[in-house]
């Protein structure tokens, strides 16, 4: 239950942080991904069922506020989330490095998949824009994910697995 | 035998949520699927305007110290310019004000129905886009204020857009730099008309000019009145480059807003802007 509360509050919050924030924090023309960096974390510690659920709400959540295509940030946040989430769990528990790097490259994912949507649509036609999105989007959601990762991991794993990666140097000091 | 099991129900759940996203995708195409979803981001734009309101009262002191340091050291050049600018623009005042009053004598003489008064109403922006690749602007004023979806959106520069959404205390300003946006308008010396669209990188384009139709760079382009949105006449910006090739129908026109949209803080919104006849603006033209 208490797993739950946090993801739900962890989400709400990264919701209204999006809307209410990101706007004043761009970079280079490109606003921070909150929900992204949000559900992305928490895919890096769940299974991929609750992984893709989480994915595909916060993905709706970034479409309704965005006002363009519903489903299109649904549809990319559930596969970069599943990505994530069977590439980290039930195989090894990553350090924070390579966690990063995960969620650097399901950022690029995510990013790349919308904006072939876009183009199949034929709402592209600047590619410098979007090399320049793909490019620093993920980078900006990255260094999100790496603060609030550790406090993710903290407040949803249980005791004994949030030893385990006390013990592998994954999180706090080392990282 | 079990991880099998679950990587299969994986796959089935990661299948059905994509079928629900293209459905959901599907849906808003549909007019029912409109207003389901404009009412919930309807009711988001009104749970978040008090934060963001907040959020501007304390950001606007911090910006405009921030904007304002670079410019201390070149604030006494810029006095001197300022200075020549104001000759210039009374002296163009004065000729404007002569002409105005020519034109309105000639109205008279063609009974034109034109309305040229338009009400406004001013407006704050009190947020903007959360998502890099749109060109959206909250304003604090809303449909208790008289706002209406569809309503033309400017600034003492030229055109800034048109209200795409309202709550009962403020509306989203779709900025003419959103790739979403089109408007029609013309090239104020030579006619030209064509369509002023967005680009995802936040610039506008002049399109579908033909390779006929004469324009130039530094031109001035204005909104034609076609469409029934924007009234005729309003700035929008200058030619900045226009570009002929050979294996193209239309001629690539990219356009300099007047507008600056970075540092937008106050709009006019037009409440009461007239139903455009085109067949009178062909005569007139």
């Amino acid at each position: 239950m208490r797993k739950q509360i946090t993801v739900t509050l962890l989400i709400i919050s990264s919701f209204v942080l999006q809307f209410a924030l990101s706007g004043y924090l761009a970079v280079f023309g490109i606003y921070p991904n909150f929900i992204l960096a949000a559900v992305l974390c928490v895919s890096l510690i769940e299974q991929p069922t609750t992984a893709m659920i989480v994915g595909f709400t916060g993905g709706i959540l970034v479409d309704l506020i965005s006002g363009g295509i519903m489903g299109l940030n649904a549809f990319t946040h559930t596969l970069s989330c599943y990505v994530v989430s069977i590439s980290s769990t039930d195989k090894t528990i990553l350090s924070r490095w390579k966690s990063a790097g995960l969620i650097y490259v399901a950022g690029v994912m995510n990013y790349s998949i919308i904006f072939v949507m876009l183009f199949l649509f034929g709402m592209v036609s600047d590619y410098s824009y979007f090399l320049r999105i793909v490019s620093i989007g993920p980078v900006y959601n990255l260094f999100i994910s790496v603060l609030i990762l550790s406090s993710i991991r903290v407040a949803v794993l249980p005791k004994d697995r949030y030893g385990e990666l006390e013990r592998i140097g994954s999180f706090r000091g080392k990282i | 035998m079990a991880f099998k099991k679950r990587s299969h129900k994986n796959k089935i759940l990661l299948a059905l949520l994509v079928i629900i996203s293209v459905g959901i995708a599907t849906f808003q195409f549909r007019e029912s699927g409109t207003v389901v979803f404009s009412s919930i981001h309807r009711f988001i734009l009104s749970i978040s305007a008090p934060i963001q309101i907040g959020i501007t009262k304390i950001t606007t002191p911090v910006e405009d110290f921030l904007s304002s340091l670079p410019e201390l050291f070149s604030l006494q050049e810029k006095n001197l310019l300022f200075q020549k600018e104001i000759e210039v623009l009374r002296a163009e005042n004065a000729r404007l004000k002569e002409q105005e009053i020519e034109n309105e004598q000639l109205r008279k003489l063609l009974k034109s129905v034109e309305q040229t008064n338009f009400e406004v109403k001013l407006a704050y922006v009190i947020g903007r886009s959360p998502i890099s690749w749109r060109a959206i602007a909250v304003i604090d004023v809303g449909a208790n204020d008289g706002i209406q979806i569809g309503m033309p959106v400017i600034s003492s520069a030229g055109l800034v857009g048109k209200v795409v959404g309202v709550s009962n205390k403020t509306a989203e300003v779709q900025l003419i730099t959103d790739q979403y946006s089109s408007i029609s308008a013309r090239d104020q010396s030579t006619r030209a008309v064509g369509l002023i669209e967005g680009n995802i990188n936040g610039t506008i384009n002049f399109n579908l000019i033909a390779k006929d139709q004469p324009i130039a760079k530094g031109d001035i382009i204005v909104t034609s009145g076609f469409g029934g949105v924007f009234p005729k006449g309003i700035l929008i910006g200058s030619v900045e480059d226009v570009q002929d090739k050979p294996y193209l129908f239309y001629k690539q026109v990219s356009i300099k807003p007047f507008v600056n949209f970075k540092n937008i803080e106050e709009v006019l919104i037009i409440t009461n802007a007239p139903e455009n006849k085109p067949e009178v603006e062909e005569s007139q033209g």
